[in-house]
């Protein structure tokens, strides 16, 4: 008799079987305590690596701004394209660093953990969210740097700012999902997290951190439909509904088209992420 | 492969079946192949940038290692199997397979359940502090938090690393960090239990004490695997071998049939083997003061090589 069936008629299950997506999500819930404590031991961890530990983390969108401040406002004059240049590159880096850490530090989460893997059952999917939970973390740690930069360069508190957390919402979603996707892909082909930080970094340029891309892709002529590409793509969406709650003196083009498309891709991003990183289960921790 | 072709053989060899042939199987591992992928010129992990590129330039081309090839058998309720073999001989990895942590390349393992390993050589946070890994750990296992608190002292206590505890892990000596995985691992109860090289770690205290656990480890759960180089562990805990080598099963049996035969081929150790080394040393030295030195030589290398041929 086969191996299949002999196991078959004696009830026993395949070890690397996958649970139902339904209750795969449902064992995911069951370790948030695992996921809390892992997001946690990672910030203690990097604490533990080096003296200023942590801080890097918080600093490294203040660094990244201060060199878009220089290069692209000072040297190339974007300062000159929107009332409150500083305001307008804090509200933009800052943002975009919590999309560009979580993917980047989402798609190594399962690769950098192959012990914790090889040793131990769980739903997989606990690490990437758990990576994106530390960096959501990591972000509310710098977040009282971009409210000062903000209220320093002139913008003043408004009744939009109550809407700021729901656009963080939005925007942690997708990053779930995108580094739900990319933890998946860098399993299996470990190089793409090499190039990774390359092709965020030039996300980030067309997705108008540092100008507002919109504009300056009009003025170049391209057509239409690579216009609207750039205007729907989702850090541009993001980036454009903060400014709008967290800055009186920039109006991002769109409006409230931006919250349509930006909701859209967080809830298609989101359950997009955990199916397809599902779809992988069983498979992770493979040598 | 039909498991079939070779559970005859582990039920046929003659065993005074401690386990009746009828017990409820547990575990059906189905021609079973793992394969590590791996590149020879490893990743850099400290380069960045543009050196990162520049490191990758001469492509590392990837390479294969078949650690397993081709295992199939059936466990059934009540068997304690020993897996044993030489370093390097898929031990580990076929544990790993068995309790579903190693995807196969082809073949399957079916189980009752999830079948838990319990490894001293898994490597949970390094950076983190024996206290954190104690609750990661166990919250990975699945344990509630109230849980974890309530098993949390029993677990320092029976690693017995003491203050240690709350320094990181990368400073622990390996027995210390290997001490503490075990307690963590062994301190949740399961039906199928995989047990790698546990009884090697430690000093005597906590060998006796480990010793101890894995019996009481045993006695609650149906099917046990042990893996380890002492064969008096072995003998003591198993009723039956697996003998692995270069990722194939060379023998299936009882203990007393393939300890013997295991022992004469790679058991330097034994005292039989420890008189003939003396032995041989004698008749080189004679040799060597009789003879001259290339004569010397020459015997030791025939010996060796007759050795090996067995």
């Amino acid at each position: 008799m086969p191996g299949s069936e002999l196991a078959a008629a004696a009830g026993l299950r395949a070890v690397d079987s996958r649970p139902s997506f339904h209750s795969y999500l449902v064992q995911i819930w069951r370790r948030r305590a695992f996921l809390r404590a892992f997001a946690g031991a990672k910030m203690e961890s990097e604490n533990s690596k080096s003296r200023l530990g942590q801080l890097w983390q918080v600093l490294d969108p203040v660094f990244t701004m201060a060199v878009y401040w220089f290069l692209f406002g000072y040297l190339l004059g974007g300062r000159g394209s929107v009332v409150n240049y500083t305001g307008f590159l804090a509200a933009g880096v800052f943002s975009f660093a919590l999309i560009r850490q979580s993917i980047t530090a989402g798609s190594k989460s399962i690769s950098s953990n192959l012990g914790l893997v090889r040793a131990i059952h769980f739903p997989r999917a606990v690490l990437p969210l758990a990576v994106v939970v530390k960096q959501l973390r990591v972000f509310f740690i710098s977040l009282p740097i971009m409210i000062v930069i903000l209220l320093i360069t002139g913008e003043r508190i408004t009744a939009n700012w109550l809407l700021a957390p729901i656009a963080l919402v939005l925007m942690t979603m997708f990053a779930i999902g995108m580094a739900l996707v990319m933890a998946r892909i860098v399993a299996v082909v470990e190089d793409v997290s090499d190039v990774l930080p390359y092709i965020l970094r030039i996300w980030g340029y067309v997705s108008g951190v540092m100008i507002p891309i919109a504009d300056r892709l009009d003025r170049l002529g391209l057509p239409p439909w690579a216009v609207f590409i750039v205007e729907i793509n989702p850090p541009t969406v993001y980036l454009n509904i903060m400014r709008d709650c967290l800055m009186n003196t920039y109006d991002a083009p769109g409006g409230a088209f931006n919250w349509i498309v930006a909701a859209i891709w967080a809830v298609v991003m989101l359950p997009l992420g955990l199916w397809f990183f599902w779809r992988g289960e069983g498979r992770y921790g493979r040598g | 492969m039909a498991v079939a072709e070779s559970s005859p053989r582990t039920t046929e060899s003659g065993r005074p079946a401690p386990t009746p042939a009828d017990a409820p199987l547990k575990i059906v591992v189905d021609d079973l192949h793992v394969v590590y992928r791996l590149w020879i010129t490893p990743p850099s992990q400290e380069a960045r940038g543009l050196s990162r590129i520049k490191v990758r330039r001469p492509i590392p081309k990837k390479r294969e290692v078949r650690a397993i090839r081709g295992v199939s058998f059936v466990a059934r309720q009540g068997e304690a199997i020993g897996v044993i073999g030489k370093n390097g001989a898929g031990k580990s990895t076929l544990m790993r397979a068995i309790a579903g942590l190693l995807p196969p390349a082809q073949g399957r393992v079916y189980a009752d359940g999830l079948p838990t390993l319990l490894g001293v050589n898994s490597a949970l946070v390094k950076s983190l502090p024996g206290a954190r890994n104690i609750e990661l750990g166990l919250l990975a296992l699945g344990l509630s938090p109230a849980e974890v608190a309530e098993k949390f002292d029993d677990i320092v206590e029976f690693s017995g690393i003491g203050d240690a505890v709350n320094l990181p892990m990368r400073s622990y000596s390996s027995g210390m960090g290997a001490r503490l995985k075990f307690a963590i691992a062994s301190s949740v109860p399961r039906e199928i239990l995989l047990i790698d090289e546990a009884l090697a770690t430690g000093d005597g205290e906590f060998l006796k004490r480990s010793a101890e656990r894995i019996q009481r480890l045993r006695d609650e759960a149906d099917t046990i695997f042990l893996v380890s180089h002492s064969m008096s562990s072995v003998k003591e805990t198993c009723d039956r071998v697996i003998w692995l080598d270069d990722g194939v099963i060379i023998a299936d049996g009882q203990p007393d049939d393939i300890i013997p035969e295991y022992e004469a081929r790679f058991g330097l150790k034994t005292r039989k083997s420890r008189k003939e080394r003396r032995r041989k040393r004698r008749e080189r030295n004679q040799n060597a003061s009789s003879d001259g030195d290339d004569s010397g030589d020459g015997s030791t290398d025939s010996e060796r090589s007759r050795l090996d041929d067995r």
